[in-house]
């Protein structure tokens, strides 16, 4: 078992966890891992859990199996994925790294090197976010988006759109969002809970707790007074349902 | 008669013509013209500005401005801006250079997308080549503006109407 204490300052210790891969290129990824460790790259240790940084799938996953997998990780974590497979990937997901077979070792390499990137900027990410204390917190919390998730994140589910919408203009809690959204507040905050987790939104600390951003002072924006009422009037004239 | 205005902004061809006309209640006005420059690749282009409307009762009106798309034209940008409630940008991915493309927009209407409401659409969407969805976002984050980039083709109404939901819940919760 590797700890952080056994790391030189620059290294990083990876997790990985394999599934559905051939003996041969298990035997070929693990070689190369050790080549890769030894030069001064970040070190990768096997683990029999889940739980783990990387989840390497190789070609004997079923499709509709694999289109799981890569639904559940959209929303988990910001877990990366090395792909040992032809299978159909979307190349806007930033966590799957393809390799398609046969797996040859440049190939391999290449792909460690932007799973270690990946990795290095998702930990740099939730270390600059106040840390993050589970389900308490996030009842009073508030949060930023930082990034526009990407599509595989929302899985097709218009609410979490929406919701991401609300977030890019304002910082919201909970309660906020369960009011601005009309939509329970469980669903809220499960919405926040994967944002905050895949490190599309981030809490903020005490002193940024301005809400809103300030007005310019020669803004162009419309007067907000007066416009109650005229966004269900644009909704009901385009045939939209109220948010 | 009291007015509001949404405005449909975005390269030459990218569809701005396209969206509105699918939306709008009346035949869009448009003030297009015979190309001279043979590198957009269609005959007639919008020199001033494309206009199409949505009536929210008697005495109200949604108006929907499209720009025109040459940069040549970026004055007009900010005198239809004024007093907009929100901002489409489109951007076409089969252009040379899409993210460059997005950036001249976000920059020339920086002001109202901080006050208003912004969604990216990004048309002609060919996932077999750069740039990539996260491309764009990655590139807006850089530029601290994190809006909603979705790739769309505005010839169909629903995701037109799918547009604009986005930008309503934004300036719902501006509001």
């Amino acid at each position: 078992m590797m700890h952080d204490n056994d790391l030189a300052e620059d290294e990083i210790a990876i997790s990985y966890a394999s599934a559905c891969c051939s003996r041969r290129d298990l035997v070929l990824l693990k070689s190369v891992l050790s080549l890769y460790g030894a030069q001064g790259h970040a070190v990768w240790h096997y683990h029999r859990s889940r739980e783990v940084d990387v989840l390497v799938i190789g070609p004997e996953i079923a499709s509709a199996e694999a289109a799981a997998v890569l639904h559940s990780d959209a929303r988990n974590g910001g877990q990366a994925m090395l792909w040992i497979n032809d299978l159909p990937v979307s190349p806007d997901n930033p966590r799957v790294f393809q390799c398609k077979p046969p797996l040859r070792a440049l190939q391999l390499v290449a792909k460690l090197k932007q799973i270690e990137l990946y990795i290095r900027q998702q930990r740099a990410r939730q270390a600059a976010s106040p840390r993050f204390e589970g389900r308490e917190q996030l009842e009073t919390a508030r949060f930023a988006l930082i990034q526009w998730p990407p599509l595989d994140f929302f899985s097709g589910d218009k609410d979490f759109l929406r919701m991401s919408s609300m977030l890019s203009v304002r910082r919201m809690t909970l309660d906020e969002l369960t009011l601005q959204s009309t939509r329970p507040r469980e669903k809220c905050r499960k919405f926040l809970y994967e944002m905050h987790r895949a490190g599309y939104a981030r809490l903020i600390g005490p002193e940024e707790e301005n809400p809103l951003p300030p007005a310019s002072a020669q803004s162009n924006a419309p007067k907000r007074s007066g416009l109650n009422g005229l966004f269900s009037r644009i909704r009901a004239s385009l045939g939209l349902s109220s948010a | 008669m009291i007015e509001h205005k949404i405005l449909f902004t975005g390269t030459v061809g990218a569809g701005k013509t396209t969206a509105i006309q699918a939306i709008s209640e009346i035949p869009p006005v448009c003030t297009d013209v015979l190309s001279s420059d043979p590198t957009i690749g269609k005959e007639k282009t919008t020199v001033a500005l494309d206009y199409g409307e949505i009536s929210l009762g008697k005495t109200e009106r949604l108006r929907l401005y499209g720009t025109p798309g040459q940069q040549r034209f970026a004055f007009m940008w900010k005198i239809l801006a004024q007093g907009a409630l929100g901002l489409v940008i489109l951007v076409d991915h089969s252009r040379p250079d899409p993210l460059r493309d997005l950036m001249i927009y976000l920059d020339n209407f920086k002001t109202l997308i901080q006050e208003s409401a912004c969604v990216v659409v990004i048309c002609k969407m060919d996932e077999s080549h750069p740039p990539l969805l996260e491309d764009f976002t990655q590139a807006m984050k850089q530029k601290q503006m994190v809006y909603p980039v979705i790739p769309a083709d505005v010839r169909d109404k629903e995701q037109v109407l799918w547009i604009l939901e986005l930008l309503l819940v934004q300036m719902e919760t501006r509001q």
